[in-house]
């Protein structure tokens, strides 16, 4: 199913404190009047509702494909804050596909969502994934993903959010007609057009100190560090206090920014820490770190953190053959602890000034995905930016 | 350091020991060969059969990938334009292969080193399914016998014990534990999976490790060089040998005495043992990046002679090869005047001087006897074989001699003499024949300098508490 013609993307956004209204308000400003083909819709978790959906729905004549997913905050040019973004799209061949939460395994999910691709043939070809982070190892989500779209179709997207509040989150569907809320979905997009699509990514953490041997670990929890417990090399080499062992809060805070990153032959990949257990002595990252595997702890000041948003829009905009049409921007919501709010707001600017006056809009998500040479599928701590020629 | 490539290669290890079928370990190798080389195309061929592949749609043309063979390196594939391509074989008795494609740039040799291994234990864990597969057709036909039954539970086992021992090697050469204790680790390991057959690894035409049991050093090292001359796997007499890599090139070869019908190992499972480990033996060499590495770990830098842990190795082996009394001898050699040397002309002066008396050394003694630079000022000759005394006085005696002649050394002529203590092997273990040497060239060294004493039981307590 799509549409075609002249190519349009908008953005919409509303902070109204009713979901409904703020999901209408920010689809009419999307729109512009417009007939659009595709609903992207990013809604904080206070405003992630069906009647939010629907009415997203509704306001854009009921017959529309959509996808969409809750969030631990939304950015557009007018700013950042928690209501509801629409991006609307026109002139672009798309098909989208659904998954709910435990029908099949994560690799399945990730066939199955990506199988969208087969309804669309164009010269350039883009699949948008929006997965959960919460819900088990997303690589195995992205590596089913590859299977169907291979080499010559890129895969990007994000997993939704939760404002940061590690209850579970919601996606938004539509395949024309019904809307569906399913809780911990995958959801895939193919948007196909004649002109390419651009794909950047970047996170502006470096390695620090000496490496280590992962000496033990298994699903998710490091045991053992160069052969001693996780949790004791992990406070010492990061200078912790040993009392955060035992607050499961003020860890999260403190470990979520002191990643460590995993030695992989184009740079490394990033696994945030976010839970110790002072029992076992072992920590806990958001996915798997295999024994064996050799790890540095991951530094950043603010200005390469702040940098990573705009150099991800920069590098998807300057892929592009023709003037950007719009982007989407699925931005790490742990960089936003690492930055506090004032460095949030730098690098929303940054951002907002390195590509206008292209309209944008962006989520604060739970796990970045961009699959395409040079990129292994899921990511952390990052930003990845989806540019519309 | 380990290399990237060997930790990609034990999170492989881990990954494809979990899989449960064909497929699977399959679907688990192409995800981790392309993931680990950011390559975009990866198979696993089987005959005419491709149980996986990614990178080319759900449903590509098997052809694709059986048309291509070891030894090509780029192919073109529809809409995807041509590649650069890596093929490696699963197994030496079939042409199995796992391809992986890439396009910006050629895969290098350590990339390569490393999806060979990965190609080398999918063949074993694709082997390992299939006898469980076996092994379930079995039980539900009813039709063997329960002990060909056994006999497939028991290879299974062993191809389990073999895929946990390599992982367990490659821990230890991530974990920078020295690299000559993983060679250790890896003919010992290769042993111990083949109930006990002696297994060697040659480098550069000297026995480099050993594992436990008698070895006849001449015949390994000509199995060696033939594998070496030959590139590939080579049987000579009982003696099977796999030539092993540094960075690409070939470095030596892994050696194994061919298990004996009675041990209850099969012919090609010794193949299969050698070939993983020659494998494994080359991934920690080249992580250890250069046969100077190789060289270093068991020589003296300065003199090149062997260093203190390799001589009393060669003292052991060579007292347990001949345990006879007075077949073997021991020369521990002090230099006088050398520290003058070392404070009036400087470190440099002194460090030429070592190296000279070194090549004097090596000059003086036989080429059956071994010399080695202890540290400091102090050497040690292992001389063997030993028909009487007389023949180690002999070189003492000439040792001595030559050293004691001048030297040209930053324009000045310097002097030295080397003080010579003798022990005799008999019932000894190497480190106490050294010290004996050693309380003898004390007693020389202090009643006569320049001279050579022979060990006798009373000089024993007179070894300074202070020394």
């Amino acid at each position: 199913m799509g549409a075609s013609g002249q190519r349009w993307f908008g953005v919409g956004r509303s902070l109204a404190a009713d979901p409904a209204k703020a999901g209408a308000e920010a689809c009419r400003e999307a729109l512009g009047g417009r007939r659009a083909g595709l609903l992207v819709v990013f809604a904080s978790l206070t405003h992630a509702t069906r009647e939010m959906a629907e009415a997203v729905h509704a306001e854009a004549g009921g017959d529309v494909l959509m996808i969409g997913c809750s969030t631990s905050g939304e950015f557009t040019p007018d700013g950042r804050g928690a209501g509801v973004v629409v991006n609307a799209l026109g002139g672009y061949d798309v098909s989208v596909r659904a998954v709910p939460h435990d029908s099949v395994d994560l690799y399945e999910a990730g066939i199955r969502a990506a199988s969208c691709l087969d309804d669309i043939d164009a010269e350039h070809r883009v699949v948008l994934l929006l997965g959960d982070g919460r819900s088990g190892d997303q690589q195995e989500m992205v590596r089913g993903a590859y299977t169907v779209a291979g080499a010559l179709v890129p895969l990007v997207g994000g997993c939704a959010g939760d404002n940061v509040t590690q209850t579970g989150t919601f996606h938004f569907f539509s395949d024309g007609t019904e809307v569906q809320v399913l809780p911990n979905a995958v959801l895939g997009a193919t948007l196909g057009s004649p002109v390419p699509f651009g794909i950047g990514a970047a996170h502006g953490w470096r390695r620090v100190g000496e490496p280590m041997v992962v000496s033990r670990s298994e699903n998710g929890i490091i045991h053992e560090l160069d052969g001693e417990p996780a949790l004791d090399v992990y406070l010492r080499r990061t200078g912790g206090a040993p009392e955060l062992a035992a607050d499961p809060e003020a860890f999260l805070q403190f470990a979520t920014v002191r990643p460590l990153g995993l030695a992989r032959r184009t740079g490394e990949d990033i696994r945030v820490i976010f839970q110790a257990d002072p029992q076992t002595r072992s920590i806990f990252g958001l996915a798997d770190t295999p024994e064996g595997a050799m790890v540095w702890f991951m530094e950043a000041d603010t200005d390469s953190l702040v940098d990573a948003a705009p150099a991800a829009a920069s590098a998807a905009t300057a892929a592009l053959e023709s003037e950007p049409l719009g982007l989407l921007v699925f931005d790490c919501c742990v960089r936003s602890l690492a930055l506090g709010g004032d460095g949030t707001d730098l690098a929303a600017a940054r951002l907002h000034d390195a590509i206008k006056p292209t309209p944008y809009s962006g989520f604060y998500s739970n796990g970045e995905i961009v699959r395409k040479t040079q990129a292994k599928g899921m990511h952390h701590l990052t930003v990845v930016a989806l540019a519309f020629g | 350091m380990s290399g990237w490539s060997t930790l990609q290669l034990t999170e492989f290890f881990s990954a494809i020991t979990r899989a449960g079928t064909i497929v699977t370990a399959a679907r688990l190798a192409v995800q981790r060969a392309t993931e680990s080389t950011d390559a975009e195309v990866a198979a696993v061929v089987c005959g005419d059969d491709v149980p996986a592949s990614v990178g080319l749609g759900r449903t590509p043309s098997k052809s694709l990938f059986t048309s291509l063979d070891p030894g090509t390196d780029t192919a073109t594939f529809p809409s995807v334009g041509p590649m650069h391509v890596s093929v490696h074989t699963l197994d030496r008795d079939t042409t199995d292969r796992l391809i992986v494609a890439r396009a910006d740039e050629p895969f290098a040799a350590e990339e390569r080193q490393m999806l060979q291994g990965m190609a080398r234990v999918l063949g074993l864990a694709l082997r390992g399914l299939r006898t469980l597969e076996a092994e379930r057709e079995l039980r539900l036909e009813r039709e063997r016998e329960a002990v060909a039954r056994l006999e497939l539970l028991q290879a299974l086992e062993r191809r389990e014990r073999l895929l946990e021992t390599l992982l367990r090697v490659q821990r230890s050469a991530n974990q920078r534990t020295p690299l000559a204790e993983v060679l250790d680790m890896i003919t010992a390991a290769a042993s111990g999976l083949l109930d006990g057959v002696p297994v060697a690894l040659v480098l550069r035409d000297a026995v480099a490790s050993v594992s436990s049991g008698c070895c006849d050093t001449d015949a390994l090292i000509d199995a060696a060089r033939r594998a070496i001359a030959g590139g590939g796997p080579v049987d000579c007499g009982r003696l099977t040998a796999a030539p092993v890599h540094i960075d690409g090139d070939v470095a030596g070869a892994l050696v194994i005495t061919a298990p004996s019908a009675a041990a209850g190992v099969r012919e090609s499972e010794g193949r299969d043992v050698l070939a993983a480990f020659a494998e494994q033996a080359s991934l920690a060499l080249t992580g250890a990046h250069t046969l100077a590495a190789v060289h270093e770990a068991r020589h003296d830098p300065l003199t090149g002679l062997p260093n203190r842990a390799l001589f009393l190795q060669r003292v052991e082996e060579g007292l347990d090869a001949a345990p006879a009394p007075g077949t073997a001898g021991l020369l521990y050699l002090d230099l006088d005047l050398f520290k003058q040397v070392n404070d009036t002309l400087g470190h440099a002066a002194g460090d030429e001087l070592l190296r000279a008396v070194a090549g004097r050394l090596r000059a003086a003694v036989r080429d059956t006897d071994m010399a080695s630079r202890l540290g400091g000022d102090e050497f040690a000759v292992l001389l063997e074989p030993l028909h009487h005394r007389g023949q180690a006085r002999e070189i003492a005696q000439r040792v001595i001699d030559s050293i004691a002649l001048p030297y040209d050394i930053a324009g000045r002529t310097i002097h030295t003499r080397a003080s010579v203590g003798i022990a005799y092997s008999g019932g000894r273990s190497a480190e106490r024949l050294l010290e004996e040497a050693d309380l003898a060239m004390y007693r020389a060294k202090r009643t006569s300098k320049g001279t050579f004493r022979e060990f006798e039981p009373d000089m024993r307590p007179e070894l300074p508490q202070a020394v």
